[in-house]
């Protein structure tokens, strides 16, 4: 009965072999596609809720369930519904590419739960590259070739880079612990701490996760990336990836983290590089989705602080800051997609007006970017004061500072969009933009999640303070 | 395997970084007189024959820029996929009795995984040679 | 059934207060946007019903001496519990009604002022939110609460100044208003997070509990309060960070009158009495906080003195009347800095209404020009402007002279006379200010020659039926602020009584100690008075003031000091030119550069690597990988401490 725990993953890579055989059964059909995707991943929303308690170990200890993998679980599973919620019109992905493109979101959702359980070094390395292959593929199906293949080979040569050097450092901390579990590591590693072995290996396998959650010095593809990749697909990398990645590190973290302030030394340093870089370039940023890839960079440096402050707090406010991330950055992307026009990225000028076009999304917008800038009453405020809280509480009062400092400059770009929307204005003004009725209901949803969370965020607490536990 | 417990690993000399640092320099030192010296004794004579691609081979005719045909690349990735994972089929035969029928119904698992990849690239014309056949 | 109890009837009225301009504000937005005159009802009729409400706590807890507290758990965070409820207490519902009556005439006000604007919906929802951000922030009972609120009244002052978006000017100002107090707001959270790390609870009345001295030590003590004071010197304006608010006043007048100078800006002031015990825990914090008050007191002032924009003199004014308010504050006088909040607010919304009628009738701020158009002929916002002139410039028996009384008996207190010198000085100079505009306005030169007519190009504005129609809704307000400016200063008693409680006044009566203290400040305000006569009022006067014949001091005072400069110079130079541009161009060599590396051609492998090496991919993979080492290197080498 133990394949029941397996629940998810098995349903997800039967629609993903089901997508698989269907692009060989028949073209592609965009609409009856998309009805047929967003009922396959809903489902698959249902059925890893229905999975939630399940607690275990498969594959010979290689794969750990605890609440903790299958509430990101549930979390990927929603990111992955609501990014095909966006794919109603995918006419920037080529379209004979059309059920790949759903072929490949599965496979790489399905890596992605892979990773959160994943308890073996090879493992991790096999789910990671798994998820980062699917993305790869993806982001080069943008039908403007020149674009999507840049952005995609740029990823790829990272991504490969960053890979190696991440096998690198497994195969040096495999050498100095002679572990790959990682509850063996944890035991093993505290001992051999002072070796460079054992130090730099660490270090080179953080390298390769640091690659997925952009934070400097693996950062640069992101922009580029996110730039020329088709909309839904930077919205994929930009939410539910990063909660997978987010999740990797803070269970890596958190078996290899034996109070060392070596560790915490050097998340510090990448974090406030993150934290800075990503502010101050995402500051001259004129393409949206550019603009987007630098706060995503931006980002990862305050998820950083909630993970390097340790322990349950520190756990707890990262996995809260990750799913807030969620929301936020999805809507935001919502609002992108929906604008985009078409062959081409939404420029930050080209939002004047909005207000006037479509005032739901111009108000979707303004909150979420206002949640990204952590202004409250907003998730986005909660989720760092939250990281902020367990940083002080560690004493990190100057890391606290950088950090609220970066958060005043980022206000400037976040402003400088809000503006566009509510008060720039365009010369000839274009026509109202229509929305769909369920998107309206979901474009709702989305804002009454921001901000409810925001006034009252205590069960969302609650559960990321349970997911932490189960990790400790 | 046996951790490797030992601190100073990276340098068995007292001294440490210094040692490593001195070891470093020493190299880079015998490289740049090498390349030095190689410049300042050897002769240059520059000829047409000397700059030829292959100096005493065959003699190239055009450019090396021509364009390859695709087909030829892609059957060529094609065949190093499949024959590396029939390392994995013999790998398994090999252990084919102790693994029993788990391990084969995996192999069959893995094997269909294979060939529905193959189906994928037949039907979307992968295999095919000539230009006319691309797919929709 | 259960019996209705008294708690339970001042819990509803509270709740009634506070959400209901929230309901307002919803409503408005989501379904009544396209009617005009049912959204200004719906808001009007909230914020009244928000009033009525204060009123009724006010007098049902006149004489209840100990604060009350609803609060419930709020947010379970690590070990601490976040409470989440409202707090009742003398200052608070003071405040409380102070807000919602100002907030209510304002929007009476904004009847007649904003008929006709294309997004009058728009703004009584933005007014709504607001009054509803601030009522909610006046009753916190927790900081972080307070905070939420705080930011939340920033966001809706954001949106209600840059309202007028077809100013361009006017949006850049709600931007730099914002970015200004999200500066202060950082180091209010920093403080916020210091405070609750070590005390574990952010209720109000935990804080100003003397345990929380014993919980922190004195250092932190007064780091954490002069972070949480860097959020009222953003919230306040006051000095270092004082010139978004003269910039802020782009927007309507109205809302000038009700942020950014009664309400919003106030807040600042009023967290500094809200934690006055706990900021009175550290000697050297209240030290501080009273030399940035003088500062921004005398700065703001010299400013005042110069400026020809109406709505900036006034906005300048406030900044130094909040100046004094910390000032009086910090110097221990509790009541006499709550007391003159109080007036201020009154006497300055008065102001800003008044201006407004001028300013809506003639389109123009600049004071010369609406004297010389005839803004004497205005009978009733001429009186009232009077009024709350006199009241600014501390005279009797207008409300603001009893409360600088309070504080220059509070500043007498003191350790140092420097600073009653400075609060003297700053009586001179704001009487000196304020009659200076009322006489450019009264007393145009060309007074006798011209009283009718255009002048210069200025034609009032065609007394078209819009004009004519909402007169009434500009005189009322105005009546009324003038009434209560006239008679507030004579609760001086009840008030502090209220404030204070019988026994444990905070500070002693002045009465004895200083007498000859309300005698001299009386001289210096008539001294300014009769300053600004001389030089604006009298039949042949100069027209210049005393500071404009020194060239120095008036390019010191116009420029702010040139303080902009500085903030300019900073922006400009070290973001704007230094980061920016190094940003933007690694884009344009790398990013760009390779993507137009690639589109030339299409794919052929010389393409391809030329497209690398612009990309030039291999070194900053290198640069990823060296500072990966380096990172490790260093740290082992420092943890081992081998090296």
């Amino acid at each position: 009965m133990k394949w029941m725990l397996f629940g998810p993953e098995t349903y997800i890579f039967l629609v993903a072999f089901f997508f698989l055989i269907l692009s060989m059964w028949r073209g592609p059909h965009s609409e009856k596609d998309h009805v047929l995707a967003l009922a396959l991943s809903g489902l698959g929303v249902v059925i890893s809720l229905a999975c939630l308690g399940a607690e275990g170990l498969l594959f010979a200890g290689a794969y750990r369930l605890d609440l903790f993998s299958q509430v990101f679980k549930v979390a990927l599973s929603f990111g992955l519904f609501l990014i095909v919620c966006l794919c109603a019109n995918v006419e920037e992905i080529k379209r004979r590419y059309r059920l790949e493109f759903y072929f490949f979101l599965f496979v790489c959702t399905l890596a992605m739960m892979l990773l959160v359980s994943a308890q073996h070094l090879l493992t991790i390395l096999l789910a990671l590259e798994l998820s980062s292959y699917s993305l790869y593929i993806l982001v080069t199906l943008r039908r403007d070739e020149d674009m999507g293949l840049e952005a995609g080979i740029k990823y790829f040569l990272t991504g490969i880079f960053a890979s190696s050097i991440m096998i690198f450092g497994m195969a040096l901390l495999y050498g100095a612990t002679g572990a790959v579990y990682l509850q063996d590591l944890a035991q093993v590693l505290p001992e051999v701490m002072g070796t460079p072995a054992a130090v730099i290996g660490l270090l080179l396998t953080f390298g390769g996760f640091f690659f997925k959650l952009a934070v400097y010095p693996f950062h640069f593809w992101v922009a580029d990336t996110y730039q020329g990749a088709p909309d839904q697909v930077t919205a994929y990398i930009a939410t539910a990836s990063k909660v997978a990645v987010i999740a990797v590190v803070i269970k890596l973290i958190a078996a290899v983290d034996q109070n060392s302030t070596y560790l915490i030394h050097v998340l510090a340093v990448l974090s406030i590089a993150s934290m800075t870089l990503g502010n101050l370039a995402a500051m001259v940023q004129k393409d949206m989705k550019r603009l987007l890839a630098y706060s995503t960079i931006a980002h990862s440096g305050y998820v950083l602080i909630g993970i390097l402050s340790g322990g349950t707090a520190g756990y707890a406010s990262a996995v809260f800051y990750a799913l807030a991330l969620l929301v936020m950055k999805f809507t935001v992307f919502l609002v992108v997609v929906v604008l985009s026009p078409r062959g081409k990225n939404l420029e930050r000028e080209e939002l004047a007006g909005l207000h006037g076009r479509s005032p739901l999304l111009a108000l979707a917008l303004m909150v979420s970017i206002f949640s990204l800038a952590g202004i409250p009453p907003t998730i986005g405020f909660m989720g760092k004061f939250y990281v902020f809280m367990g940083a002080m509480d560690k004493g990190l009062f100057v890391l606290v500072l950088i950090a609220m400092i970066n958060v005043v400059v980022s206000l400037y770009y976040y402003l400088l969009i809000i503006k566009a929307a509510y008060l720039g204005h365009s010369w000839e003004t274009p026509p109202a933009v229509h929305l769909p009725q369920p998107m309206r209901w979901l474009t709702g949803a989305l804002i009454a999640t921001m901000m409810v969370a925001g006034f009252y965020p205590t069960p969302l607490i609650r559960l990321s303070e349970a997911v932490a536990r189960s990790l400790m | 395997m046996e951790p490797i417990t030992d601190g100073a690993m990276l340098s068995p000399w007292e001294p440490g970084v210094f040692s490593l640092v001195l070891f470093g320099l020493l190299v880079l030192a015998f490289i740049g007189f090498q390349l030095f010296i190689a410049h300042w004794v050897g002769e240059r004579k520059e000829s047409r024959e000397k700059s030829r691609v292959y100096e005493s081979g065959v003699i190239p005719t055009g450019t090396a820029r021509l364009q390859f045909p695709v087909p030829f690349y892609m059957v060529a990735i094609f065949f190093l996929l499949f024959d590396v994972e029939g390392v994995f089929i013999f790998a398994w035969a090999v252990v084919f009795r102790d693994l029993g029928w788990t391990g084969w119904f995996q192999m069959v698992f893995f094997i269909i995984v294979l060939l529905v990849g193959l189906a994928y690239i037949w039907v979307k014309g992968g295999l095919d040679w000539r230009e006319s056949h691309r797919p929709k | 059934m259960i019996p209705f109890q008294a708690e339970d009837a001042i819990h509803m009225t509270v709740i009634l207060a506070t959400l209901t301009p929230l309901v307002a504000f919803l409503l408005i937005m989501l379904g009544t946007r396209a009617r005009k005159n049912l959204s200004a009802g719906l808001s009007l009729g909230a914020i009244a019903i928000s009033f009525g409400c204060s009123l009724l706590l006010l007098a049902r807890l006149w004489n209840v001496r100990e604060p009350l507290e609803y609060s419930t758990r709020w947010v379970a965070l690590n070990r601490m519990e976040i409470p989440f409820g409202f707090l009742l207490d003398p200052v608070s519902l003071l405040m409380l009604s102070i807000v919602t009556l100002i907030c209510l005439l304002v929007q009476v006000y904004s009847l007649g002022y904003m008929a006709g604007d294309p997004g009058f919906s728009r703004y009584y929802a933005f007014m709504s939110l607001f009054a509803w951000a601030m009522t909610s922030l006046v009753l916190s009972s927790s900081l972080l609460q307070l905070f939420i609120f705080w930011e939340l009244v920033g966001l809706s002052s954001y949106l209600l100044i840059g309202f007028w978006y077809e100013k361009f000017s006017a949006t850049q100002a709600g931007k730099k208003a914002f970015v200004m107090t999200r500066a202060g707001d950082v180091s209010f959270l920093l403080g916020l997070i210091l405070v609750l790390v070590h005390v574990g609870n952010p209720a109000i009345l935990e804080m100003n509990s003397l345990d929380s001295a014993g919980l922190m030590p004195s250092g932190i003590l007064t780091f954490a309060a002069l972070l949480i004071f860097g959020g009222i010197v953003g919230k306040s304006a006051q000095f270092p960070l004082m010139t978004w608010l003269p910039d802020a006043m782009e927007g309507p007048t109205p809302v000038s009158a009700l942020l950014h100078s009664a309400t919003m800006v106030a807040a600042g002031v009023y967290l500094f009495a809200r934690l006055f015990p706990f900021f009175a825990l550290s000697p050297t914090a209240m030290g501080i906080f009273l030399f940035i008050g003088t500062v921004s007191m005398i700065l703001a002032s010299t400013m005042a003195m110069v400026a020809r924009d109406i709505k900036q003199v006034w906005a300048y004014s406030t900044i130094s009347q909040l100046g004094f308010m910390i000032m009086g504050l910090a110097a221990g006088g509790y009541f006499a800095g709550v007391f003159h909040l109080t007036t201020h607010a009154g006497f300055k919304a008065l102001l800003f209404l008044c201006s407004g009628v001028f300013i809506h009738t003639w389109h123009t701020n600049d004071i010369f020009e609406l004297g010389k158009g005839g803004a004497r002929r205005l009978k009733i916002p001429v009186i009232a402007l009077v009024v709350a002139a006199g009241a600014l410039a501390g005279l009797p028996p207008f409300s603001g002279f009893f409360s600088k009384e309070a504080i220059l008996a509070a500043l007498a207190l003191s350790s140092h006379p420097v600073w009653l010198a400075a609060g003297l000085l700053g009586v001179f100079l704001t009487a000196y200010y304020a009659f200076r505009v009322l006489c450019i306005l009264l007393f145009p030169p060309s007074a006798g020659e011209e009283p009718s007519g255009p002048v210069g190009g200025l034609a009032p504005a065609p007394k078209g039926s819009r004009q004519e129609g909402s007169s009434r809704t500009f005189i009322w307000p105005l009546i009324i602020l003038a009434f209560l400016t006239l008679l507030l200063g004579f609760f001086q008693g009840p008030l502090q009584h209220f404030l204070l409680g019988e026994g444990k006044a905070l500070l002693v009566d002045h009465g004895e100690q200083a007498g000859w203290l309300p005698f001299t400040a009386l001289f210096l305000s008539l001294a300014g008075v009769g300053l600004a006569w001389a030089e604006f009022g009298r039949c042949g006067a100069a027209r210049l003031s005393f500071v404009e014949r020194i060239p120095f001091l008036r390019e010191l005072f116009s420029r702010r000091w040139y303080l902009d400069h500085f903030y300019h110079f900073f922006v400009d130079r070290i973001v704007d030119r230094g980061f920016s541009k190094l940003f933007a161009q690694n884009d344009n060599r790398v990013i760009d550069g390779s993507i137009e590396a690639v589109s030339r051609g299409t794919l052929e492998a010389g393409r391809f690597l030329a497209f690398l090496q612009s990309g030039m991919i291999q070194y900053r993979l290198l640069v990823s990988f060296a500072v990966m080492v380096l990172l490790s290197l260093y740290f082992f080498y420092r943890d081992s401490g081998g090296f």
